[in-house]
């Protein structure tokens, strides 16, 4: 029972930690980080 | 010998089932390749996207999710005792994963993942691959545990990323390519992500998704919920008849009669395009379609005789 419905309880979760996310700006955060070029995560300095 | 091996796989593909749409994956993943990478909407990388795809690259149009908890961990340690818990936790990353692995399992390293796609190309240039020791794939929990989280907390730096072999192809390759001023930072560690790449790259010819199947940090967080999400993959024993058709095309490199489902299935469904319509792919609540009886002296005339 709980290995069928096991997805839903998942989704339900993940959206709660999306909505909850979104609300700390996490959004904006991503975004940021994102659009920052690391240039030693590719190995373009030391 | 080889002949009749191949005269064996010819006659098994002539009986291959499964629904349509599973015969296109190889378009679908280089959509995905190119759609994640289409360089316009620079907005969207506040979007993980659910594969493993370097935000460093230049056209890439959606964020990294293992970039994006690299830098949060690096940030709890700052933020530690300042801020409530859930303004800290990387609730909205993980939800994001938490959504995609609920609904599709592992189905994203399959059908989406740029880097499987590369790997799957080079597996495909031999027939016969190495099998890689199973307890290996548990060294992508150890990766995900210390290079994601426990590392960059302490260290301060992305750790994953400046290992990452993706980053080494997209980013490493790209950035120097469309910008020029980056080329000078070229040095040591560049050449050291470019081994680690090209490392990987020859293993993928004679192994099967060799990053996969020890090192993706993000295949290590969707296998934890493969065998519970929404799109289940079955095997019927009762209709196997042990022809082998999904073991020498399983692109993970794994026996889907025995590990169908577990932590090292990609969930390709690859497999369930059985000639005996004995491993099919359906949603949770759709039950398994009832056995059709083979004909009588089936087995013998279309079983090849393997092993």
């Amino acid at each position: 029972m709980i290995k069928r419905h096991a997805w839903i309880i998942a989704t339900l979760a993940g959206l709660a930690g999306i909505v909850v996310g979104l609300g700390q700006g996490h959004w904006g955060i991503v975004l940021a980080w994102a659009r920052t070029l690391c240039t030693s995560c590719i190995g373009l300095s030391d | 010998m080889k002949a009749e091996g191949r005269a064996k796989q010819s006659a098994l593909e002539t009986r291959l089932s499964g629904p349509r749409w599973i015969y296109h994956r190889n378009w679908v993943q280089l959509a995905a390749l190119v759609v994640m990478n289409s360089y316009f909407f620079s907005w969207a990388k506040g979007f993980c996207v659910p594969a493993l795809n370097c935000w460093a690259c230049p056209g890439a149009i959606f964020g990294c999710p293992i970039g994006a908890l690299q830098h949060h961990s690096i940030d709890a340690r700052w933020l530690l005792g300042g801020k409530p818990w859930y303004a800290i936790a990387p609730l909205y990353v993980l939800g994001v994963l938490l959504v995609f692995m609920a609904l599709f399992g592992r189905m994203m390293c399959g059908w989406i993942c740029p880097f499987g796609w590369v790997q799957d190309k080079l597996g495909a240039l031999r027939r016969k691959h190495w099998r890689i020791p199973r307890p290996l794939g548990y060294l992508r929990y150890a990766v995900l545990i210390s290079l994601v989280f426990i590392v960059p907390y302490y260290t301060g730096a992305t750790w994953f990323c400046q290992l990452c072999p993706q980053g080494a192809l997209e980013g490493g390759w790209l950035q120097p390519i469309f910008a020029p001023e980056t080329r000078a930072g070229i040095g040591l560690w560049w050449w050291i992500k470019q081994a680690i790449l090209i490392g990987f790259l020859v293993l993928a010819v004679f192994v099967r998704r060799p990053f996969c199947t020890t090192s993706c940090p993000l295949g290590a967080i969707f296998s934890l919920f493969h065998r519970y999400s929404l799109w289940r993959i079955d095997y019927d024993a009762q209709k196997c008849v042990n022809c082998m058709w999904c073991v020498q095309n399983c692109p993970a490199g794994i026996d889907p009669r025995k590990e169908l489902n577990g932590h090292a299935c990609i969930g390709c469904l690859e497999c369930a395009k059985c000639p005996y319509d004995a491993i099919q792919s359906r949603p949770m609540w759709q039950p398994m379609p009832a056995e059709a009886p083979l004909q009588e002296g089936q087995l013998e005339e279309s079983a090849p005789q393997t092993h």
